[in-house]
C-alpha cells in the first residue's frame, strides 16, 4: 500500500518525456491509494483545500474524544450562533445555570445575563467576531436568579460557512470563596494585632493557636503552640482559674466574664488581669476550643487604690477639719458672749463717771463683739451645712418653703414694699432644712441689696438635665462681672460696711446644692439685678 | 537517518493507533536513525497541503531523495511490509 515519488525537481534539470509519465504514474498511483484507503475506511480525516483555506472533514467517530472531553471537563461549554442562541451545551454548563441541556438548547444565552453584564459579554462576542477571541470575568445569573461569578472566554468559530461563537464558561464560585476565606483570615489577624486587649484561642487540649500581639507582650513567655497554663500562670483567691477550669466551663457551654487574677511574670512581676472566656463550638456540635480575653488592669488597679486611699485621707482630714471648726466656734462663743455682756455692764454702771469718749468706744466694743458672734454663728451654720441630718432625705415641697420664708421677712416686704412673683415650684428631694436655708439667704439677699426702686422679685422652676433648675431674680444693685465667682467663697462681702452681714450666706447655699449634685451660680448686671439659678433633684411633675 | 512526517487529525481512534504503531517500529527497527514530526492537520492545514496529504493518517518517509507515502493502514505488520523496518 505503498507508492512512490521523485522529487519534482528532477535529476539534473532535464526533465523527458519519460519522467513525466514516469512522475504521474506515481501520482496516480498515490491517488488509488488515497482513495482505496479511504474507501475501505482506514481514513478518519480527509484535508480539502478550497479557495478559502484548507479544511479538515473528520468522518465518524474521529471527533469523538473531543465530544468526550468538552462532556466531561470541569468548564461550562456552549456554543452559540449570532444572535446568541443556543445550540450545544454541555452539562457543566447546564448544571451551573441549574437546568437541563435539552432545556437550554434553542434558548437564548442572553437570559442568563444580569442587565449590567449583557454589555461586558457582547463587548467579548464582537472581539471574538473581530480578533476571534474575547475573554474576561462576568457574573451569570442562573435559573435560580443567583450570581455566579465565571470567567467566560468566547472564540469565534466557522463551520461550513456558518459563523458560531463557543463560549467556555469557568466558574469562579469557589475560588471567590477561597479569596474571602484568606481575606477573612487577614482580616481576623488584623483584629488580633490590633486588640488593646490579650486574645488567645486554645484547642480543647489546651494549647494556644492564636495569639494576638498584645497577649504575647502580656506573656513574656513562648505563647504559640504552648500550653495556656504555661504562658499564663494566673493565680486568684477563690477557685483557681486554669485550662481545666476554662475548658470545663467550656464543655458545660458556660463563659466566664471578667475574673480577677494574677499573673507572675518571668522577672518576678506581677500583673493583674481581668479574664474571660468563650466556648468555641463547631456546627456539628463539636468544642473547638476556648477564646480567652486577658485585660492587664494593673495600671488601673493602682490608680484606683491610690484613688481609694485619697479619697479616705480626705474624707478624714475634713472630719478633723469639721470637728475643729465646730468646737472652736463653739468654744469661742462663750468668751465672746461675756465680752459683750461685761462690756454693756461697763457700759450701764460707769457712763456717767466716764465720759462721752469712753462711753462711745465701749459701744464699739459692744458691737465688734455682737458681730463677732453672728460670725461665729453662721460659721458654726457653714460648718454644718455639709453635714447632712441623718435621716432619709423626705421630699419637700418648695412652695410651703417659700411661704414660709415669705412670712418670715413679711414686715421688711410690707417696709420696703417689695413685691415676690412665684411660679409653681416643684417637690424636690432635698432636706427641708437646706431648702429653707437656700430661701432665706437668696430672697434675704435679693430684699438686702434692693436698689433705689422698690424690690421687684421673681422665682420660677424648669426642668434641665433630669434636674429641677430654680431661679431667684431681682431687680438689686446687680454684682459686676468680676464678682460674680467670688460672692460664693467664705466670707467674701461685696458691698463694704453699708449692709449687714458676714458673707457667709451664699457659701452655705453654694455647699448644700453642691452635697446634692447640683449647681449655684449668678447672672448678673451690675445695677441691673442679678438672677441666682440652682439646680437640685427632684421627680418631674 | 530517515525522516519520517506522520500527519494525524487530532486525538481520532486512527490517529493515536498510528502514533502508537509508527514510534513502536520506530524504535524497535530504527532506533537512533531516525526522526519523527507528528503533524495534527488542524492545527496546520497548511503544511498538509504543502505535503499534497488529502487522507489521513498518512505517514511520509523522505529515503534517498525518495518520498514515500504509507496512507490508511499504518498498523505495524503494513508499516513493516512496506519497507519502515529496514
Amino acid at each position: 500500500v505503498a507508492t512512490m515519488s521523485q522529487t519534482p525537481s528532477g535529476q539534473n534539470g532535464q526533465i523527458t518525456e519519460q519522467d513525466r509519465i514516469h512522475e504521474l504514474l506515481a501520482r496516480l498511483a498515490e491517488a488509488d491509494e488515497t482513495i482505496r484507503a479511504i474507501y475501505s475506511g482506514e481514513v478518519d480525516a480527509v484535508l480539502v483545500n478550497s479557495s478559502t483555506g484548507a479544511r479538515v472533514y473528520t468522518l465518524e467517530g474521529a471527533d469523538h474524544p473531543y465530544r468526550v472531553m468538552v462532556e466531561q471537563m470541569h468548564e461550562g461549554t456552549v456554543t452559540l450562533d449570532p444572535n446568541h442562541l443556543i445550540l450545544y451545551a454541555n452539562p457543566q454548563f447546564a448544571a451551573l445555570m441549574k437546568m437541563s441541556a435539552e432545556a437550554l438548547t434553542g434558548s437564548n444565552f442572553d437570559r442568563f445575563l444580569p442587565p449590567g453584564d449583557s454589555n461586558l459579554f457582547a463587548a467579548l462576542a464582537e472581539a471574538a467576531a473581530l480578533h476571534g477571541y474575547g475573554s474576561g470575568e462576568v457574573n451569570l445569573a442562573d435559573a435560580g436568579g443567583d450570581t455566579v461569578p465565571a470567567r467566560v472566554s468566547v472564540t469565534r468559530l466557522e463551520v461550513a460557512e456558518v459563523q458560531t461563537l463557543c463560549v467556555i464558561v469557568s466558574d469562579l464560585r469557589e475560588q471567590r470563596r477561597n479569596e474571602a476565606v484568606v481575606k477573612e483570615e487577614q482580616l481576623s489577624r488584623l483584629i488580633l494585632d490590633q486588640a488593646g486587649e490579650g486574645i488567645v484561642v486554645i484547642d480543647p487540649q489546651g494549647a494556644v493557636v492564636r495569639c494576638s500581639a498584645s497577649a504575647r507582650n502580656l506573656s513574656g513567655r513562648p505563647v504559640l503552640l504552648n500550653h495556656f497554663d504555661n504562658a499564663f500562670p494566673l493565680q486568684t483567691p477563690g477557685s483557681p482559674l486554669n485550662t481545666r477550669r476554662i475548658l470545663c466551663a467550656a464543655s458545660a457551654r458556660e463563659r466566664i466574664r471578667g475574673r480577677e487574677a494574677t499573673m507572675l511574670h518571668p522577672d518576678g512581676r506581677h500583673s493583674s488581669l481581668l479574664v474571660s472566656a468563650s466556648p468555641l463550638w463547631s456546627e456539628s456540635n463539636q468544642l473547638l476550643g476556648c477564646v480567652v480575653t486577658l485585660t492587664d488592669i494593673t495600671e488601673r488597679k493602682r490608680a484606683e487604690e491610690a484613688q481609694m486611699r485619697q479619697a479616705e485621707e480626705l474624707v478624714r482630714s475634713n472630719s478633723d477639719l469639721r470637728q475643729f471648726a465646730y468646737s472652736a466656734s463653739h468654744d469661742l462663743r462663750e468668751p465672746l458672749r461675756q465680752i459683750a455682756v461685761f462690756s454693756e455692764l461697763l457700759q450701764k454702771r460707769y457712763q456717767d463717771t466716764l465720759g462721752d469718749d469712753a462711753g462711745s468706744l465701749i459701744q464699739h466694743t459692744v458691737d465688734a463683739a455682737h458681730r463677732m458672734e453672728q460670725l461665729v454663728k453662721d460659721l458654726l451654720t457653714y460648718t454644718q451645712a455639709a453635714d447632712s441630718p441623718q435621716e432619709a432625705v423626705e421630699p419637700t415641697d418648695t412652695n410651703e418653703v417659700v411661704r414660709q420664708t415669705l412670712e418670715l421677712y413679711a414686715a421688711e416686704i410690707a417696709q420696703c414694699g417689695a413685691r415676690v412673683d412665684c411660679e409653681r415650684l416643684p417637690v424636690l428631694d432635698v432636706h427641708e432644712v437646706h431648702v429653707t436655708q437656700l430661701f432665706q439667704n437668696l430672697i434675704g439677699n435679693a430684699l438686702k441689696y434692693r436698689g433705689e426702686a422698690p424690690p421687684l422679685i421673681s422665682i420660677g422652676a424648669e426642668r434641665a438635665d433630669g434636674m429641677w433648675k430654680i431661679a431667684v431674680a431681682d431687680n438689686g444693685i446687680g454684682i459686676p462681672p468680676d464678682y460674680q465667682v467670688q460672692i460664693f467663697g467664705l466670707f467674701q462681702r461685696l458691698h463694704g460696711g453699708g449692709k449687714s452681714g458676714s458673707g457667709i450666706g451664699l457659701a452655705i447655699c453654694q455647699k448644700i446644692v453642691q452635697r446634692y449634685g447640683g449647681r449655684l451660680w449668678v447672672e448678673s448686671e451690675a445695677g441691673r439685678g442679678s438672677r441666682f439659678l440652682f439646680t437640685l433633684p427632684g421627680p418631674n411633675y | 537517518m530517515q525522516k519520517l512526517r506522520l500527519y494525524i487529525a487530532g486525538s481520532s481512534p486512527r490517529s493515536i493507533r498510528a502514533i502508537q504503531d509508527v514510534k513502536r517500529v520506530c524504535e524497535s527497527h530504527l532506533a537512533g536513525r531516525y526522526s519523527l514530526e507528528v503533524i495534527d492537520i488542524y492545527q496546520e492545514p497548511r503544511r498538509a497541503a504543502e505535503d499534497r496529504v488529502v487522507a489521513v493518517p498518512t505517514l511520509i518517509r523522505h529515503t534517498h531523495g525518495l518520498i514515500r507515502r504509507i496512507i490508511g493502514d499504518l498498523s505495524e505488520a503494513a508499516l513493516l511490509r512496506q519497507g519502515l523496518g529496514g
